[in-house]
């Protein structure tokens, strides 16, 4: 009995050192991107300046409904990054709240999306042929056959204009993405062997679904989720630049684009600062799932 | 042998692969040579690197394969270094390649006269054939390969045809350019052992009848032995043996040749084999000395450290294998 | 009609049998008649060959036996129990532990992103569920080495062995269930022949040890040669021949098992005299949309006459002594007496 606890000790031991190994290729592969790599230390910087915003801005008061008529329209500066507002606000610190809403919203968006998008484009794939896929590819169809834009505006004007409905609005063009995406990968592999051997096991269904399946194909998803937040902030934006998303005075770079758009070109500086705000984390998602896709894709 | 009797030399050729951050050593020092009129066989398991030798002939190897070292002579033409009008003229009108796969070869939106004649244009150009005389040419060569009904054949799209019929296509295609040489690829995977059988006699009459010398490749031994009169077994990027097609299977003289042809399932009933043991090398980061060495029975100490050559052992056998080094040294000594 | 009786005579018991089985497939340009009436038997401990050419039918017939098609028609009794009518999905667990398949291509046969350990557990999850970790580790490392792996392989990727091991990676999960009937579906087509005869030889060894039955899906002649007892031989959807191995490669009787035998690529002159002569592959397999009338391989055969045109041949019982021979063709039909 205890040369058989020595032999799985020893195994199990094994087996992480097997996983941190790979985990390590996997970190090489990446590594090997210098553009992912830039990637990945803006999003890391950016993270943690949202993160601690309260901290990391200069002004964190400015963030709300602060007014200083005596500071309103001044350039750049070193004691204004970014010039300030028409009410007297200092624009860096706002942008830097911005980028806390913007990160919020891209989590709740894509932790809500990604599942829901990945589960029924698993069972509609899987399921294929059946009635369950066209119900769920039919109404996939529906909301993707609606421009995009124009399916959250009407959504944010109907409901009440706020952050909150931007973003169920921009959920709910997402997911039928997703879930397009998962169901072709999925309709592709369930056909395969190996699906076939597990299933001549006794494999349950949902098991061949998320066990088998699901890490042959979350490679993809996962690259496909970051180059999407870049657009989930853009159409959140977008929206807000519109008036129909967050509201004055909160600090979201799509609603401060548009707020300080009254002052162009003579305040011009204004913008500079949530535009380079909503640029740069674009930028960043972009790199990190162009560093991604490598991993992946060296697998 | 002279010179001039020599249709082909490959001379000490080595082939490696760059990837983004590897380099794979395939080829290591290949020697073969092919006299005109001549069949040779290549044999050697899948990763041999007996496609790479054959795409390195016609300097056709992908972007990221690059031909280091050795001298590939075609006549008295060095292809490594002729012009590329004279590389050009070799592959339209001197030698032929059939591909692997026939229906990776042939694209799936065009019909096969729109492909063939899109061949024949590259081939005849600078003549003055028209449209209609390339047709025809085509549909010539369909009757070649003994398509039924080659007209309609002209008129299909790939997937109309059966596999049969597709290979027999690309092997009508590599005819239009084989004047000389015939580069046969692993010419009948993939098909059925009825249809293979009927591929490999058309292949061989139409080499007798055009009187073309032809290399084949395969990695399936009965099939080279009975179209070949040599045959070079491939390992590891290396040719270890070279010997007459009558010689090879019933005497295998290197540790490797012994064990594939052991090995291969036959149909007398005897006692199966008990397979080689480990893999083929890793080409990132090849065996020293004999790239067999950690798979072989016989391994000595001297094959992990020094590369054997091909040395003849016998009036038209070659092996490059320690094993019978050491006996030509020993009884040199005895002598 | 059917010769299965005479069959029922060996003292092994019978583990699967097919009656009569058609699986047609329908298509927009036609009903593909894949798989249209055969029956056979594949006894305990032994191993059936079922070669033919590809659109024979013997795939399609592979997988109405594992459940992945319906049958048509006729029926698959395993152990007396009809499950040709039965997807996998509603086939009960001992049912799918029973029979295993092992696929041609272990490359797709092998989750890319699973472990070694993790492929073969699944298995011994799934139908031994009360062992305990160490149980199951301890019963994994003893498949391993009984299909002659050792435990470095455990934590690796299918990506990271060679083809040989992948197969008998794939032959441990199979093994994992402990059937009792094995579908070997090519089970060395995509493997160098350096590969090749260690499958085959533990292939033999597993039956040896636990005999098993096989059905053995092959293209490859030479296979069929080495570990099969009997073969059955297919062309398109019908079983032409069937016979005790020996007695086929030593004188096959149907034209195209004849066809077969001598497109076979030989190693030696030895070899070479052991083929069928005076025959030579001509023509192709017929679509199974529309077979050709009467016998099906009329097109293609040297010794077609009238009949062969017009009428179907009927199983020809040819069986000497206790060695049962069933041949589908005209040409033995005098010498038959259960002569239609």
């Amino acid at each position: 009995m205890s040369s058989k606890d020595i032999d799985i000790e020893f195994i199990l031991k094994k087996e992480r050192e097997m996983k941190r190994e790979r985990l390590k290729r996997a970190w090489f592969r990446f590594k090997r991107s210098k553009l992912a790599l830039t990637g990945l230390s803006i999003f890391l910087a950016l993270l943690i300046a949202a993160t601690f915003a309260d901290y990391v801005a200069p002004y964190p008061k400015h963030a709300g409904t602060y007014v200083n008529f005596k500071e309103r329209f001044q350039p750049p500066s070193l004691k204004h990054l970014f010039g300030t507002d028409h009410l007297g606000r200092d624009i860096f610190s706002r942008v830097i709240f911005g980028l806390r809403l913007a990160f919020l919203m891209i989590g709740i968006v894509i932790s809500i999306v990604l599942p829901t998008g990945t589960v029924l484009g698993l069972i509609a794939g899987y399921y294929k042929g059946r009635w369950i896929e066209h119900i769920i590819m039919r109404l996939a169809d529906m909301f993707v056959a609606l421009p995009p834009l124009i399916l959250a505006l009407s959504i944010c004007a109907i409901l009440e204009p706020n952050i909150v409905n931007a973003m169920i609005a921009v959920t709910l063009m997402w997911w039928p993405w997703y879930t397009r995406m998962v169901y072709s990968m999925t309709s592709a592999l369930r056909n395969e062997p190996y699906v076939w051997a597990v299933r001549a096991l006794g494999m349950r269904d949902l098991s061949i679904m998320f066990k088998e399946i699901l890490p042959n194909i979350l490679g993809p998803i996962l690259t496909k989720a970051t180059l999407d937040a870049a657009w989930v902030i853009l159409i959140g934006a977008a929206i807000s630049f519109l008036g129909l998303g967050a509201q004055p005075p909160t600090p979201d770079l799509g609603t401060m684009v548009s707020e300080y758009m009254t002052y162009f070109p003579k305040n011009w500086w204004m913008i500079l600062g949530p535009v380079l705000g909503i640029a740069i984390i674009i930028m960043a998602f972009n790199l990190l799932g162009d560093g991604l896709r490598e991993v992946f894709a060296g697998e | 042998m002279s010179e001039a009797s020599t249709l082909l030399k490959v001379e000490d050729l080595y082939v490696k692969y760059r990837s983004y951050w590897y380099t794979y050593h395939v080829l290591d020092g290949v020697s073969i040579r092919i006299k005109p009129g001549e069949k040779v066989g290549l044999i050697g398991e899948s990763g041999a690197g007996k496609t790479t030798l054959l795409k390195s002939i016609l300097r056709i190897l992908p972007p990221q394969g690059r031909i280091t070292k050795g001298k590939i002579l075609y006549k008295d033409i060095n292809l490594l270094r002729c012009s590329k009008g004279t590389l050009l003229e070799i592959r339209r009108k001197k030698v032929g390649m059939i591909f692997q796969d026939p229906l990776a070869a042939l694209n799936p939106v065009f019909t096969i006269k729109e492909q063939m004649v899109d061949i024949l244009k590259y081939i005849y150009k600078g003549s003055n054939y028209k449209k209609s005389d390339l047709e025809n040419i085509a549909l010539e060569l369909l009757r070649e390969v003994m398509l039924p009904d080659p007209e309609r054949v002209l008129n299909s799209y790939p997937f109309q045809l059966s596999g049969g019929m597709r290979q027999r296509v690309v092997i009508a295609m590599a005819l239009a350019s084989a004047q000389e040489l015939l580069l046969a690829d692993e010419p009948t995977t993939n098909l059925d052992v009825t249809i293979q059988a009927q591929i490999l006699k058309l292949i061989s009459n139409l080499v007798e009848k055009r009187r073309l010398s032809m290399v084949l490749v395969s990695h399936a031994l009965g099939m080279v032995r009975s179209m070949t009169k040599r045959i070079y077994v491939m390992y590891g990027g290396n040719i270890v043996e070279e010997a007459p097609s009558s010689k090879l299977f019933n005497e295998p003289l290197h540790p490797y040749t012994q064990l594939l042809i052991e090995n291969a399932p036959k149909i007398i009933a005897t006692k199966l084999g008990e397979g080689i043991k480990g893999n083929p090398p890793d080409y990132r980061y090849p065996p020293p000395g004999c790239r067999f060495h950690p798979r072989c029975p016989y391994a000595m100490d001297i094959c992990k450290k020094v590369k054997p050559l091909l040395i003849k052992v016998n009036n038209d056998r070659y092996v490059a294998c320690h094993l019978y080094a050491e006996k030509d040294m020993i009884k040199k000594l005895e002598v | 009609m059917a010769n299965t009786d005479i069959e029922k005579g060996s003292e092994h018991p019978i583990m699967l049998r097919l009656k009569n089985l058609k699986k047609y497939f329908p298509t927009s340009r036609g009903t593909v008649k894949a798989v249209d009436g055969i029956s056979l038997n594949v006894f305990k401990g032994e191993t059936l060959a079922l070669v033919g050419e590809s659109g024979s039918g013997k795939t399609t017939t592979a997988h109405v036996i594992l459940g992945r098609y319906i049958a048509t028609e006729g029926s698959v009794l395993y152990k007396n129990i009809e499950i040709g009518h039965m997807p996998l999905i509603k086939r009960p667990l001992w049912l799918r532990r029973e029979i295993q398949i092992v696929f041609q291509d272990p490359a797709t046969s092998l989750n890319p992103k699973k472990t070694v350990k993790d492929i073969i557990e699944v298995a011994i999850k799934i139908h031994y569920p009360k062992l305990s970790k160490l149980d199951r580790v301890e019963r994994l490392l003893e498949l391993l080495r009984y299909v002659g792996l050792t435990e470095d392989f455990l934590f690796k990727l299918p990506g990271e062995l060679g083809g040989g091991e992948k197969q008998l990676v794939a032959l441990a999960r199979a093994l994992a269930t402990d059937p009792k009937f094995l579908i070997l579906d090519e089970p060395t087509s995509a493997l160098d022949v350096s590969a090749q005869s260690k499958i085959l030889k533990t292939l033999l060894n597993i039956q040896r040890d636990r005999r098993l039955s096989y059905i053995l899906i092959t293209h490859d002649l030479a296979v069929v040669r080495n570990i099969s007892h009997r073969v059955a031989v297919m062309y398109l959807g019908k079983i032409v021949e069937k016979a005790p191995t020996e007695e086929l490669f030593s004188n096959p009787l149907h034209p195209y098992t004849r066809m077969l035998l001598s497109s076979i690529p030989t190693l030696t002159e030895e070899e070479s005299k052991l083929l069928p002569k005076g025959i030579e592959s001509t023509g192709e397999i017929a679509s199974a949309i529309n077979p050709p009338p009467g016998c099906r391989f009329h097109p293609r055969c040297p010794y077609a006459m009238d009949i062969c045109k017009k009428m179907e041949p009927p199983d020809i019982n040819v069986s000497k002594g206790s060695k049962v021979r069933i041949v589908k063709c005209w040409l033995y039909a005098e010498e038959s007496k259960t002569k239609l």
